[in-house]
């Protein structure tokens, strides 16, 4: 299959502190990928130099084939977007012109926003469920809406590649299974490529084609969901003993933590 | 969208057009307003119909033409700059609460005029004077040094800039309050020069600052698009495409020369730079491509009736223009506060 991102041998350290060590892996077109593993792990700063926004150290991070170092900035966002953990907007905005503003690398400033743009922008927030809220100020909506606006910018940047950080962290449940349905429904239907980080081990095995476990800095294991998480590979990363029941109902693993006092 | 927005702007500018036309006619010598016009047409030559301008008296057409109008376009020029600066780095620093001046532009200006003044460097001059333009190059100076402290690498953090910035500020205003103990008796000129006036403002000034005042403006409006990316996020600018260091940096440049130029004919003159914005954001919202040209013209506006008020509410003195727009838009400010409840603000 049709590789889109492949990382060799990617070395990392802010300053003299050795975050990621020998990062290796691929990421073939039109997958589902989650980055699993403790706080502290690594696994924003892997996303942050996939997008760009931090240099390796050493390794190299090739999108289609071509170095990620060597794309303009405007290059780069038409084929990555991406849907970063914290937006404390502080200004005000309608949800309409956040997502127009994803628009950036297309639009030509002598000439504004097309009629083109404008339709993406509609096209994207229908498939969100966020075009009833176009005129709301952004700061005034639910966190569960924001994310889905934030994912509705990323998208009329019509990428290939979308990635997400920790995208369902701070919200309930409902809104946690949303977000992934939305995330799933995309990457099935329009062919986007996933990659995101997640906390929820349960999730991210029912979502996920594959799964990379990081464990201070390493790749712990990668692979799909029901090869990487494995009770030992639980317990080896995040020092939790773990069991795995069998769903009769659906026929999905769940992973139970059993220490609990 | 786009048509609803060049109406405001419209209106704004048809608001100003008034609001100059009030100003001439106010002042120690009363012009009607006919008479007003009728100069300032003739002024303006390649109207297509003759004026007439038998009957008035020609010490009228002095005031209107080398006095009052000079200073009206000067105050209208300052304005729109404090305003659409402030605009910028409330943009750049994802701060309301920054102003043209948080990057030590006015105390290094302050400097460089007491320095001036105190070397009696701009006794007899006119025009453009040597204190403005030391007032230029202090302020200049004060930006790199900031500028430079704030840096690491070739990246540039906001939160160092205003750090510095204060540091560079609080270092600066002790020197020139040691300057002020030493030299008492200039002490009263340093004073004015340092609330903002427009005084002594006259055709040469304008002529200097119109041209490069309306480059750095254009310069500014056209990354509009760039600063409402910004708004959202560093990071989230820069995988939207934004060259976020480069247009950071532009930004700084540019609205650190603008600012400069104005506290150079101007003086210091506070709050204009946030209250104008702070008001835009309210009613039209934080898009840049608004904001900016809006703050231009509204910008001019308020320091045009600030001015105005300066000038004629004290019969037979003038008041510091600084101290006007501090008591105008200070408490006009707190009931914006108020009434916003917090929403607009962090």
């Amino acid at each position: 299959m049709k590789s889109i991102l492949t990382i060799k041998n990617l070395t990392f350290s802010y300053d003299k502190i050795s975050v990621l060590k020998d990062i290796s892996f691929n990421v073939s077109s039109r997958k589902f990928i989650s980055i699993l593993g403790p706080n502290g792990s690594g696994k924003t700063t892997l996303l942050k130099n996939i997008c760009g926004l931090l240099k390796p150290n050493e390794g190299t991070i090739l999108l289609h084939d071509k170095e990620i170092s060597n794309l303009n900035k405007k290059d780069f966002a038409k084929v990555i977007s991406v849907v970063h953990q914290y937006n404390n907007i502080g200004f005000s905005f309608s949800v309409f012109d956040t997502v127009l503003m994803g628009r950036f690398p297309y639009i030509n400033k002598f000439k504004g926003e097309t009629k083109k743009d404008i339709k993406i922008v509609e096209e994207a927030m229908q498939n969100t469920g966020v075009w009833n809220l176009r005129d709301k100020d952004i700061r005034e909506i639910s966190g569960g809406e924001r994310q889905r606006v934030m994912i509705a910018r990323a998208l009329v940047q019509e990428p290939e590649l979308l990635i997400l950080d920790e995208p369902i962290s701070n919200l309930d449940v409902k809104f946690q299974i949303s977000i992934l349905n939305l995330c799933k429904k995309l990457n099935e239907k329009k062919g986007l490529t996933i990659i995101t980080t997640l906390h929820d081990i349960n999730l991210a095995a029912r979502y996920s084609d594959s799964i990379l476990l990081l464990d201070k800095g390493q790749i712990a294991a990668q692979g799909k969901p029901e090869n990487v998480l494995t009770p030992k590979n639980i317990e080896d990363v995040y020092e939790v003993e773990v069991e795995i029941l069998n769903s009769e109902k659906n026929g999905f693993s769940y992973i139970i933590p059993q220490n609990i006092v | 969208m786009v048509k609803k927005n060049i109406m405001k702007i419209l209106l704004l500018i048809i608001t100003l057009l008034i609001c100059m036309t009030f100003a001439i006619t106010l002042g120690a010598v009363k012009i009607p307003i006919g008479e007003t016009i009728s100069i300032v047409g003739s002024f303006i030559k390649n109207l297509s119909f003759e004026i007439n301008l038998n009957g008035i008296k020609d010490s009228n057409i002095f005031i209107v033409l080398n006095i009052r109008l000079p200073r009206i376009i000067l105050t209208t020029i300052v304005g729109g700059i404090l305003a659409s600066v402030g605009a910028s780095y409330q943009a750049i620093f994802k701060n309301p609460m920054a102003d043209p001046f948080v990057m030590g532009v006015s105390s290094g200006a302050a400097f460089g005029a007491t320095l001036s003044i105190v070397f009696g460097l701009n006794k007899g001059i006119w025009g453009f004077g040597f204190t403005s333009i030391m007032a230029f190059v202090g302020a200049l100076i004060t930006t790199v040094i900031v500028y430079n402290l704030a840096r690491i690498g070739h990246k540039i953090s906001t939160t160092s800039i205003l750090l510095s910035g204060i540091v560079m500020s609080s270092i600066l205003s002790a020197a020139n309050s040691i300057m002020m103990i030493f030299n008492q008796d200039d002490l009263a000129n340093i004073i004015s020069w340092t609330m903002g006036s427009f005084n002594g403002a006259n055709w040469n000034q304008i002529s200097v600052i119109i041209i490069p005042a309306i480059i750095g403006l254009l310069c500014l409006s056209f990354l509009a698009r760039e600063m409402n990316a910004i708004v959202m996020g560093e990071e989230d600018a820069q995988n939207m495409g934004v060259n976020v260091e480069l247009v950071k940096k532009m930004i700084l440049v540019g609205a650190s020369l603008l600012s400069a130029l104005a506290v150079s004919v101007s003086g210091v003159i506070g709050f204009a730079g946030i209250i104008v914005p702070h008001l835009f954001r309210i009613i039209f919202g934080s898009d840049h491509k608004i904001l900016l040209p809006a703050s231009v013209i509204g910008g001019g506006i308020f320091l045009l009736i600030c001015d105005t008020l300066a000038r004629t509410a004290l019969p037979g003195r003038e008041l510091p223009v600084g101290v006007i727009t501090s008591v105008l838009g200070g408490p006009f400010f707190l009931y914006l506060l108020k009434k916003s409840k917090s929403k607009a603000m962090m």
